[in-house]
């Protein structure tokens, strides 16, 4: 659903409650896949694909803020996208989120990444 | 079909034909304890081995100390492997730390292999992508060759010595991002400049230890892990189903510890996400469902030459079945 408020891009993802440290869920949202994880308390949004070959980062992990693809393991910083770690190397897109009524948003406007790392 | 097309639509899968996200979760658990342990015990046994054989030195007893050392060094590819994955330790400076040694001492650039294993993981058995797999009418000697270490020394020795030079070759430019590349070069002249310290410090102070201790068991310990690596894809499926390309062999508790469960193979390509602590834990669960299973490296070994001896391959054409196999079920 297209959330009201500031912006008309807030969309609803998925309940805060399943959420669960160190794991990523992946989610359709306005028909893109969106990785939402929790690490550290702090919610994180990005694109469901994993930039090295196009990976669901679904199954992925999320350690100290950074997030693992499942496939090969490549290392992306959650909260901005960049690529930290091989064998990827380019940024993913991350999106900005909020939580209401215990639902997690994410706004599908770019927040950043996605820039070549 | 582009090959860049080919390369997307035809790729390895299997993993949630097998095990839904549920009950994965509790096995891609990372800590660092388990693996920092392991490493030293695996690091303690090569310590006590090569102090035995170079006490053994000018002895008859070097040659089973030295067999004894050249083991255990060869399942250092173990560590190289789980490391390149990223997975045996939660903290990654740890793992890097330790892929970095592990490489070192096994003799392997940590970069570029990090990304020819990623390949080998995404077109697993799917001929012309994966790089690791076997030629497809596999005669005698192409099996005594590979068992040999010819082909890993050969693909190691054009990594050290090109690769400082700029050159990398073209089939190794198909996995390896142009961003990466001047990484890997200066990694590679980083290794040669340190590798030709060793040498040149042995030979000016007279020192043999570098060589009995160190080249010579890798050279002789390499056919060893070629053994073990021919059961992981041998003899299984062509194409990328990952429940019937790749191979777990049962094997001892010692080979578990120095193979850091790499004989759970096929548990290891369907969630390669899991470390290697927790493949037993996943066999269990998952194993009926992944197939061949290898009775033991011996008979794996038996079943190939086998097969090679009659010219049908190492590896089964989906299309043809899989009727040895299927029988074995």
């Amino acid at each position: 659903m297209s959330e009201s408020g500031t912006a008309a891009e807030w969309h609803d993802a998925l309940a805060v409650d399943a959420l669960e440290e160190e794991f990523i869920e992946t989610i359709e949202v306005d028909g893109r896949l969106v990785a939402v994880c929790l690490s550290g308390g702090e919610i994180f949004a990005t694109s469901g694909y994993c930039s090295h070959e196009h990976e669901p980062l679904t199954d992925g992990m999320v350690i100290d803020g950074v997030i693992e693809c499942p496939l090969h393991q490549g290392r992306f910083c959650a909260r901005t996208g960049r690529a930290v770690g091989a064998p990827a190397t380019v940024a993913i897109e991350v999106f900005e989120t909020r939580v209401e009524d215990g639902r997690v948003l994410v706004r599908l406007g770019q927040k950043g990444g996605a820039e070549a790392s | 079909m582009s090959e860049t097309m080919q390369e997307q639509t035809e790729r390895a899968f299997g993993r949630e034909l097998v095990i839904d996200r549920k009950s994965l979760k509790p096995y891609t658990k990372r800590t660092d304890r388990t693996a920092l342990l392991h490493f030293a015990g695996h690091i303690g046994l090569i310590a006590f081995t090569g102090t035995l054989t170079w006490m053994a030195l000018g002895t008859l007893w070097v040659v089973p100390a030295m067999f004894a050392h050249a083991v255990v060094m060869a399942f250092l590819f173990a560590p190289v492997h789980e490391c390149s994955h990223g997975t045996p330790f939660r903290t990654r400076w740890l793992n890097e730390t330790v892929y970095w040694i592990v490489c070192l001492i096994y003799m392997v650039p940590p970069t570029i292999f990090r990304y020819e294993h990623a390949r080998h993981h995404t077109y697993t058995q799917i001929r012309g992508y994966d790089p690791d797999m076997m030629p497809e009418r596999m005669t005698v000697w192409d099996y005594v060759v590979y068992l040999s270490g010819y082909v890993f020394w050969k693909r190691g020795l054009g990594w050290f010595l090109l690769h400082p030079f700029g050159y990398i070759k073209p089939e190794h430019r198909r996995f390896l991002p142009e961003s990466e590349v001047p990484k890997v070069i200066f990694e590679a002249r980083v290794i040669l400049v340190l590798y030709g310290g060793i040498a040149a410090a042995a030979i000016a102070t007279g020192s043999l230890l570098p060589l009995w201790l160190w080249v010579v068991p890798r050279l002789v310990g390499e056919p060893l892990m070629r053994f073990f690596r021919i059961a992981e894809h041998a003899e299984c499926d062509e194409g990328g189903d990952l429940r019937r390309n790749t191979r777990t062999t049962r094997t001892t508790r010692l080979v578990h510890f120095l193979h850091w469960n790499m004989s759970y193979h096929a548990e290891h390509h369907i969630c390669p996400m899991v470390p290697y602590h927790a493949l037993a834990r996943l066999h269990d669960e998952v194993g009926d469902r992944l197939h061949p299973i290898g009775e033991s490296y011996p008979s794996v070994h038996a079943d190939v030459l086998s097969k090679i001896s009659r010219h049908e391959g190492v590896t089964w054409k989906s299309e043809r079945g899989r009727s040895g196999a299927v029988a074995a079920e």
